[in-house]
């Protein structure tokens, strides 16, 4: 089988600085890093990896230095690491970053498994991966914590909803979104990671790309204006000794508590 | 005439109670506009809930009743929705910013070929040469500001979070539309469901109190855990509390977490960025304890203690 992963290079501390003009982060004010739920895809895509005996391909789309998180997941395990970096590329919103990534996927040949974060820590819209797999006319799953494959070779998906958990059985070509915490991802030993520092990236520019991909990345959706969250309301001081204050915090729940009986 | 759509989400949990929402938001796009409002819904079960869909200020209710086709089966059900939004001429969906939901609309606007916004939180609609331009308004990354977006193509696809409070909404007579489909077929089987425990219990907890970041260094954790015992309360907080484990990832709350509804909330810890309020719904009590008396999170609490958690947090134990 044929595995990829789509890995999303992002501002580590959220204390980043928004360009007024632009819109966007003004990139080199952050320290960048793999997305953290990434590693939890990376985690899930390794186990399958090596129960299956699978082959796994890194894919990021962003600037040269996103090159580090291609490197962390050679370190990792992934066997092949692809950028695809270009001025044309970026500025784009969700559907023009999955349409760049469903190119190259495909140029590559047919994946049978590719696995994405649930969101990326700095846009946390959740659509790249799904909006992959339907332009790669493949299924997906979203939210997928644990994944194993059955004795015909289709996969056993077991997906988070909210207040619980669905158990699927799913026919490969498939896309799984991997979220934050449902597996400890492991951290490259220091020689893995000095070995895959040496390794090779393929890169790829617009020129690569599928003439069409590019006519088409017209940014469908703007950001026109960035303002400052209006303070809501300010809250009346509790005042006084540890003691005073827990008095006082006490009676106030004590009073909403009965006013709800 | 084009249409506002109303995306209404059904999953083994029922009709979505953000439906109702979304149709006073979408009422707020129609007074600008002038166009008519209509709920869709796609689901194996899509006509048990005629009922609930049948609100005031909505012209039409179309059902699709899709045969053995749930939300969990997205590869089946965007298709159909396509389909169906294509034919209704709509201008706007507007979307439950829920993760099933969003999943199942990135495929959809794949299939529009059209954009997406993510989490808005409030629409402003205004006639640009007599078209209505909605302006998207949500949070934006790492600060406490937010941002205004368009969508240049249509239909627009909004998610939106749940507002603080539900609106009462009157029944109204909309035309109600069943559309029958069969023989779908999924790459997708639904072999169970499995609760969850904890994140069942923090979303229907009445109390809860909420940790952060201001009780790793001291006791605080423990401290909090050991009040919330006592009280009865659930323990949550806030996304660092869960990213480093220190609490379950099903009790982080905000906008890439769980979204709670309680009567009151003890709130020790958190700064109280944009990201962890949005996840604090209904109108609770709201008590947060801080030692920065600047803490964003004092414009959104009731009330303030300016003090270390972990003393208030004993004094609390030793009544
Ligand atoms: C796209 C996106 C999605 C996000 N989603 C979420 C989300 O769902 N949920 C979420 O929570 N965050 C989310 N965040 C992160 C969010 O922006 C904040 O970074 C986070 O909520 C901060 O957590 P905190 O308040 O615990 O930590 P901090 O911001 O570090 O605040 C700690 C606070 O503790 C106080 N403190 C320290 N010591 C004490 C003491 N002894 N006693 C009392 N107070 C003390 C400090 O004064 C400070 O105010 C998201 C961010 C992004 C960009
Ligand atoms: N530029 C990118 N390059 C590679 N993968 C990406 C990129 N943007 C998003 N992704 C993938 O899509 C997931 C969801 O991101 P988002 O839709 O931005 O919330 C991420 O966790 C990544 O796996």
């Amino acid at each position: 089988m044929k595995f990829a992963i789509c890995v999303k290079y992002v501002p580590v501390s959220d204390q980043v600085e928004i360009d007024p003009e632009t819109h966007s982060i003004k990139r080199g004010s952050a320290e960048c890093d793999i997305n953290p739920c990434d590693l939890n895809a990376m985690e899930m895509a390794v186990g399958l990896k090596k129960a299956t005996g699978a082959t796994l391909d890194v894919y990021t789309m962003g600037p040269d230095g996103a090159t580090a998180a291609l490197k962390k997941c050679l370190a990792l395990g992934a066997d092949e690491a692809f950028l695809l970096s270009d001025r044309r590329f970026a500025g784009g919103d969700t559907l023009g970053t999955a349409k760049v990534l469903a190119d190259f996927l495909e140029k590559n040949g047919s994946y049978d498994v590719i696995f994405t974060g649930s969101e990326s820590s700095d846009g946390a819209t959740g659509q790249v991966g799904p909006m992959l797999a339907s332009l790669l006319k493949m299924t997906d799953v979203s939210d997928a914590v644990d994944v194993s494959v059955d004795s015909e070779g289709a996969l056993k998906v077991s997906r988070k909803v909210p207040a619980g958990r669905l158990s699927l059985r799913v026919k490969t070509p498939v896309v799984l979104s991997v979220p934050f915490g449902c597996n400890e991802p492991a951290l490259p030993t220091l020689r893995a990671q000095m070995k895959a520092n040496r390794r090779e990236i393929h890169t790829f520019t617009s020129a690569d790309a599928t003439p069409s991909v590019l006519e088409d990345l017209k940014v469908k959706s703007v950001v026109t204006d960035v303002f400052p969250a209006p303070k809501a309301k300010k809250a009346e001081e509790i005042t006084g000794t540890p003691e005073e204050i827990a008095d006082q915090i006490a009676a106030l729940i004590q009073e909403r508590r009965k006013k709800d009986v | 005439m084009s249409e506002i759509l109303v995306y209404a989400e059904i999953t083994e949990k029922g009709l979505s109670s953000s439906c109702a929402e979304l149709v006073a938001t979408a009422e707020g796009i129609s007074k600008v506009s002038g166009e008519p409002i209509t709920i869709l819904a796609a689901d194996d079960q899509a006509s048990s809930y005629t009922d609930a869909m049948k609100l005031a200020g909505v012209s039409k209710v179309v059902l699709i009743h899709t045969l053995g086709i749930t939300y969990a089966n997205g590869d089946a059900l965007a298709p159909v929705l396509a389909d169906a939004i294509r034919s209704l001429d709509a201008s706007v969906v507007l979307v439950p910013a829920s993760h099933t939901a969003r999943a199942l609309m990135s495929r959809v606007a794949v299939l529009l070929d059209t954009g997406m916004t993510a989490s808005c939180f409030r629409l402003e609609t205004e006639m640009v040469d007599g078209k209505a331009v909605i302006h998207q308004i949500k949070s934006s990354f790492g600060s406490q500001a937010y941002v205004t977006c368009d969508i240049k193509t249509s239909p627009n696809i909004i998610t939106m979070i749940p507002e603080a409070s539900e609106p009462e909404k009157e029944h109204g007579e909309p035309e109600v539309k069943v559309i029958e489909k069969e023989g779908l077929t999924s790459a997708i089987e639904v072999l169970g469901r499995e609760e969850d425990e904890t994140e069942s219990s923090i979303m229907g907890a009445d109390f809860v109190v909420a940790v952060g970041k201001g009780a790793i260094e001291g006791d605080g954790l423990a401290l909090a855990k050991q009040y919330a015992e006592k009280e009865g309360a659930a323990l949550a907080g806030s996304r660092p509390m869960a990213d480093q484990n220190y609490i379950p990832f099903e009790t982080q709350i905000g906008e890439s977490g769980t979204v709670i509804r309680p009567d009151v909330c003890l709130i020790c810890g958190v700064s109280g960025a944009i990201q962890f309020t949005e996840g604090i719904k209904g109108d609770p009590l709201v008590i947060a304890v801080n030692t920065d008396p600047k803490a964003p999170i004092f414009n959104f609490a009731d009330y303030m203690a300016v003090a270390d958690m972990d003393t208030v947090l004993k004094a609390l134990l030793d009544k």
